[in-house]
């Protein structure tokens, strides 16, 4: 049965290196969580933490109501499922999936009973007698989730599974892993510093960064109300626009006027709650994301610039659009049939219900969520 | 048309020196083939046939029963089991060790162990009989063993220490996932990847124990504890040396070590972790 996952105060230091600095959060049994950020950032070690692989400095991690913080890995009841696979090469595909079941002593009939139900959940079945170095990556990969699902353990953890993977094969097991994880109903933590991956896998992301947590949440929360600037640049693809400027008050509107001139009156719903900070000297940053963008042709209700195209990279259904918008270098995405060509001068309205503005020294957001 | 003469010229030439070489290497041995086989009152002849006219296996008949040719076999299979399986476990965790752990002084170990490799074993006699002395151990198997396993562990060390830095960790760690303690995954996990470098490590101790002379010489002293190249030089009589009986005792002890390194081939396989990681 799936468990929940707690963990308090963990710090985990290296020699002259904080990698886990304080970290906290709850996950409910049955979430999927993901832990996402830049590499370095401390997720990997904070999974190796839960798992037991490494030792943490301080705090403590509890497995249900069990803590587990000084127990070997074997005493955890967790399954992983690690980047390179990890399969046992002198094995068959039974074995490997079958080793951590003969490991605690199940009969062989339950064995084998659990090791096939398992490969037919993963379209293993042909390969059960094949050893890993006769399987293609996705297979591997397979048996590895295999390995892990066929122990029914409280925790799955899997380490960035799918950063081996070719794009197409990527997406197909983005998905298997999704059915997965609503079948079993397991509690998951999931490592990535894919963002495509965080949005669409997770009940609930965690950001971290330089061993902080930088925000926990709902993917759209993430999206739609990131807490600071890097949490906003993180997630999204491609990347938010940040535009430096000041808040100002003009004829009684809250107006944002960038240090080149580009001037943004804010939504009424923003108006009276950000007049305080107009008029004010501290420099802001307006977030700008590129999918808020599209060509101004008929009816415009968001305010229109003139842009000037810079490049246009086609991606198929999309096309990215880097613009200048008054000395401003802006990515705005626009839908497949507009392919603006360099040097071609387009006028582009922006829509969007969502304000993203950010104090510049401290990168906090100031738009109350 | 040219082109193919004259590359066959250089190959004919490359060839005539191999065939040389290979000959000057094989015919001391064959020679003592020969030699064994004849009777003995033409040791001497100039004869060049490899089994000659008169051939006869009185020389070993009488090796194998008016000598103590089997004590001395037995003798040096006893050491030389025990050598290469002491030498091997310890090498093994030893290399272990020094592959995944850290802790100081480390690097001062991997170098203090390359160090004992460039002093002869000649040098370490003296000390070493002291050193077994001390502990009455001389003239006893178990000194020999001794005597023989700190010699042979720095190399096999290395040689493993080598081959599991290869054997990639997370092996390990999802064994241990899985329920293995870390005793446990290296037994079930590295281990058994370890086989072609656990193989070469044996052989090697293997092939030390079973030739080494002087070091047996200096340590065992009774007869009965000879090992079989303590015994062969028995044969040499104090008035003249029994080079047939030496030949036939050569030949047959051979035999043994061929048919360890063609029985040992079958483990010398390699790619055995291939496939088991993303690489």
């Amino acid at each position: 049965m799936s468990s929940s996952l707690t963990i308090t105060n963990v710090v985990k230091a290296y020699s002259d290196k904080v990698v886990l600095n304080n970290l906290s959060f709850k996950a409910e049994p049955g979430e999927f969580i993901v832990l996402v950020g830049p590499s370095g950032c401390g997720k990997s070690t904070l999974l190796r933490a839960v798992a037991g692989l490494e030792g943490i400095g301080f705090g403590k991690i509890m497995i249900g109501d069990r803590d587990v913080t000084n127990l070997a890995p074997k005493d955890r009841d967790i399954a992983m499922v690690f980047q390179d696979y990890a399969l046992y090469p002198h094995k068959t595909v039974y074995e490997n999936i079958a080793f951590g079941l003969r490991i605690r002593r199940f009969p062989e009939t339950k064995i084998d009973e659990l090791v096939r139900a398992a490969a037919l959940k993963l379209d293993l079945m042909p390969y059960l007698e094949r050893k890993p170095a006769a399987l293609s990556g996705g297979q591997r990969q397979r048996v590895a989730i295999g390995r892990a699902i066929v122990r029914n353990p409280k925790i799955f953890l899997f380490d960035e599974p799918l950063s081996n993977l070719d794009a197409k094969l990527r997406g197909s097991m983005r998905i298997s892993i999704a059915k997965l994880h609503k079948e079993l109903a397991a509690t998951i933590l999931y490592v990535t510093h894919d963002q495509v991956e965080a949005m669409t896998l997770a009940d609930k992301i965690i950001v971290l960064e330089g061993g902080d947590v930088q925000q926990m949440g709902t993917p759209l929360d993430l999206y739609y109300h990131p807490s600071n600037i890097f949490v906003a640049t993180f997630i999204g693809s491609p990347s938010m626009n940040l535009l430096e400027g000041r808040l100002l008050d003009r004829d009684g509107s809250v107006v944002f006027r960038s240090d080149l001139g580009l001037e943004h009156r804010l939504a009424d719903e923003y108006q009276s709650v950000l007049r305080s900070a107009a008029g004010s000297p501290r420099k802001i940053l307006w977030g700008v994301r590129p999918e808020n963008f599209r060509l101004a042709e008929g009816d415009c209700v968001g305010p229109v610039y003139t842009a000037r195209v810079v490049v246009t990279e086609l991606l198929g259904p999309t096309s990215t659009v880097l613009c200048d918008i008054k000395g401003h270098e802006i990515h705005i995405s626009l839908p497949a049939p507009h392919r603006p060509t360099r040097g071609q001068e387009i006028r582009i309205e922006f829509r969007s219900r969502h304000l993203y503005m950010f104090d510049k020294e401290s990168t906090i957001s100031i738009v109350p969520s | 048309m040219t082109e193919d003469k004259s590359s066959w010229r250089k190959t004919w030439w490359v060839h005539l020196l191999l065939v040389g070489g290979a000959m000057a290497s094989a015919f001391p041995l064959l020679r003592i083939v020969t030699v064994s086989l004849r009777p003995g009152d033409r040791l001497f002849s100039t004869e060049l046939a490899l089994i000659p006219a008169d051939a006869t296996l009185a020389n070993y008949v009488e090796v194998f029963t008016k000598t103590g040719f089997f004590s001395w076999l037995g003798n040096s299979l006893i050491i030389t089991v025990l050598t290469s399986l002491i030498g091997v476990c310890l090498a093994s965790t030893a290399a272990y060790a020094l592959s995944r752990y850290r802790f100081p002084g480390k690097s001062q170990v991997l170098v203090f162990l390359m160090a004992t490799q460039m002093i002869p074993v000649v040098v370490l006699l003296l000390p070493l009989y002291f050193m077994l002395k001390k502990l009455s151990l001389i003239d006893t198997f178990a000194g020999v063993v001794a005597a023989y396993s700190v010699t042979t562990l720095p190399f096999c060390v290395w040689l493993l220490k080598g081959y599991f830095d290869t054997v990639p960790r997370s092996l390990e760690e999802a064994a241990q996932v899985d329920g293995l303690t870390e005793v446990g995954s290296f037994w079930r996990i590295v281990l058994p990847l370890s086989t072609p470098s656990l193989a070469i490590a044996m052989l090697y101790s293997i092939t030390q124990a079973w030739n080494e002379y002087i070091v047996a010489r200096v340590i065992l002293q009774s007869s009965e504890l000879y090992t079989w190249p303590l015994g062969l030089f028995e044969l040499q009589g104090d008035f003249s040396a029994r080079w047939g009986l030496f030949a036939a005792a050569s030949v047959a002890v051979s035999i043994p070590v061929v048919v360890v390194f063609l029985y040992s081939s079958r483990w010398l396989l390699s790619g055995l972790t291939l496939g088991g990681v993303k690489g």
